[in-house]
């Protein structure tokens, strides 16, 4: 079984460019004239949603997302 | 025949000219008249604007967008809106961590550092080095790199010869700032820029066509396709002819010059001002190799250091958070010390705000470096090459700091010594102050 990961916003970091929600909706979403992207689901354990959250953290363009395995030991 | 078919023709380079109606088009350059600029100069203001759609870069408005776009037009940093998010989409991939720390890291940066280490190992540290000369070759390999031109070896003429032929793009990318021989400047950067597709590009471009094509077949395996630029545009073609067939070239021209000429400005800046820190505070001595310590040197120099201005056209009747109106076709002229100052003004420091103070924390936890990589979905695409923006505050390895940082921590290991009492800066490429030399010892070697 795929191991769980946690996602994670910063928003120090956030710009609210809105290219999380874009990539994983059903991951993030951005309510309107919010500055900061929320997270809907924290801990993701299906592969697609995992690789939608995976590239919206490549590709956030201030590098606020965070995307990392559960350590579970 | 055009102006710009004087360049030989090798059979390579499939495209005929870079611009077939240059004439006409450094003609309309010249006509375009700078928008009215409003001023932004508080932190809240600037951050409200580059994170909004309602402005954008737009060469209509001058304000020198209209030279530049010229050799850069439809890159990535010229887009806006919905082909903007298709482009930092794909070009992502080039920046991962795992591509930077593995593949561009250590399959280049790190033996780059090694094979300066043997060469310069041999002089002892009593014979000065030029760290720009030396800094700048180390990033053109770099970047070569990550375009993937594989034409640029690591000999002193190899890269000469490059460099002669970017340096001129890269003063064509900034014509503006060339006042009356601005048409001149922008017709020798069009010129060097389709010599560089001839010489460098193109053939690359073939290499890689024939490395996708395998990997597809299964003739070769995909790892054997490497993670470059060129080799994402051969796989994404459709998406880049959309924009003309020179696209591709122009892509590439931003990304070289981009990671070059920056990177190497602030790796200086990072070694003149932690030096001049520690001569003014010696208790931070035993700080000066630690990872986390120098990547807030880093950062700091870069929040002093980045100062030319940015420009957005707003698309529609805009209120700032200040009360400042910006009407549609009005420019937005960011001034990036005022903001970085703004930001510092409210931090913890005592000392002012444009003093390098490495241990300054900003307003409301607004990352270190402030503006200098700008901000909202045009920020700085390659701010993870240069400085890997770690979830740990206090990175301990020096494989997390990305690869100007890392530089940095390999040029304090070696005992970096500016010999210098002032900085020595050159014109006009930017409004920044651009390091021309920087004679150093390198006394720990």
């Amino acid at each position: 079984m795929n191991p769980a990961k946690k996602v994670a916003v910063d928003p120090q970091l956030c710009a609210a460019t809105g290219f999380c929600q874009r990539l994983a909706p059903s991951v993030f979403e951005l309510p309107g004239g919010g500055d900061v992207a929320l997270v809907k689901v924290e801990t993701i354990d299906s592969l697609e949603l995992e690789r939608q959250a995976e590239e919206a953290e490549l590709t956030c363009p201030t590098g606020a997302i965070q995307v990392v395995a559960i350590d579970n030991h | 025949m055009t102006e710009l078919d004087d360049s030989p023709s090798d059979g390579v380079c499939p495209i005929a000219s870079p611009m077939r109606d240059i004439g006409s088009a450094i003609a309309h350059a010249s006509e375009v008249e700078d928008a009215p600029a409003i001023e932004i100069r508080t932190y809240e203001d600037i951050s409200f604007v580059l994170r909004s759609q309602a402005f954008a870069l737009h060469p209509g408005s001058g304000h020198g967008f209209q030279w530049s776009t010229l050799l850069m037009r439809d890159s990535v940093v010229l887009l806006h809106g919905e082909s903007h998010f298709e482009r930092r989409r794909l070009l992502s991939s080039l920046f991962n961590k795992a591509t930077l720390l593995e593949e561009y890291e250590q399959e280049y940066v790190v033996p780059a550092l090694d094979r300066l280490h043997g060469e310069l190992a041999t002089r002892k540290g009593h014979a000065p080095v030029d760290l720009v000369a030396t800094t700048r070759r180390i990033m053109v390999q770099v970047a070569a790199r990550l375009v993937g031109l594989d034409g640029v070896d690591d000999s002193e003429q190899s890269i000469d010869r490059f460099e002669e032929q970017l340096q001129a793009v890269e003063r064509g990318a900034r014509a503006q700032r060339f006042g009356t021989g601005r048409e001149a400047v922008t017709r020798e950067g069009l010129r060097a820029q389709y010599r560089l597709a001839q010489d460098y590009f193109f053939p690359a471009w073939k290499r890689r066509e024939g490395l996708v094509q395998g990997a597809a077949q299964g003739t070769l395996s995909g790892s054997e396709v490497p993670t470059d630029l060129i080799s994402l545009m051969v796989r994404n073609r459709d998406h880049y002819e959309a924009f003309g067939e020179d696209a591709i070239v122009r892509e590439a021209t931003l990304m070289l010059i981009a990671s070059i000429g920056s990177s190497t400005n602030a790796i200086c800046f990072a070694v003149w001002d932690l030096f001049e820190w520690l001569k003014r505070h010696p208790e931070d001595l035993p700080n000066s190799r630690s990872p986390g310590f120098l990547r807030r040197c880093f950062a700091e120099s870069q929040r002093l250091g980045q100062i030319n201005p940015l420009y957005r056209t707003a698309q529609e009747d805009c209120t700032l958070p200040s009360g400042t109106q910006i009407r549609r076709g009005e420019v937005a002229r960011i001034n990036r010390p005022a903001g970085n100052e703004d930001l510092a003004a409210h931090g913890n420091s005592t000392s002012s705000p444009c003093e390098f103070d490495p241990h300054r924390t900003l307003q409301n936890q607004v990352p270190p470096y402030g503006l200098a990589f700008g901000g909202g979905p045009h920020t700085c695409i390659g701010k993870r090459f240069v400085f890997n923006e770690s979830s740990k505050k206090e990175p301990d390895a020096a494989e997390e700091l990305g690869i100007g940082l890392r530089i940095f921590l390999r040029y304090q290991d070696w005992g970096v010594r500016p010999l210098s009492e002032e900085p020595d800066f050159f014109g006009p490429l930017s409004e920044r102050p651009t390091w021309s030399t920087l004679p150093v010892l390198l006394e720990a070697l």
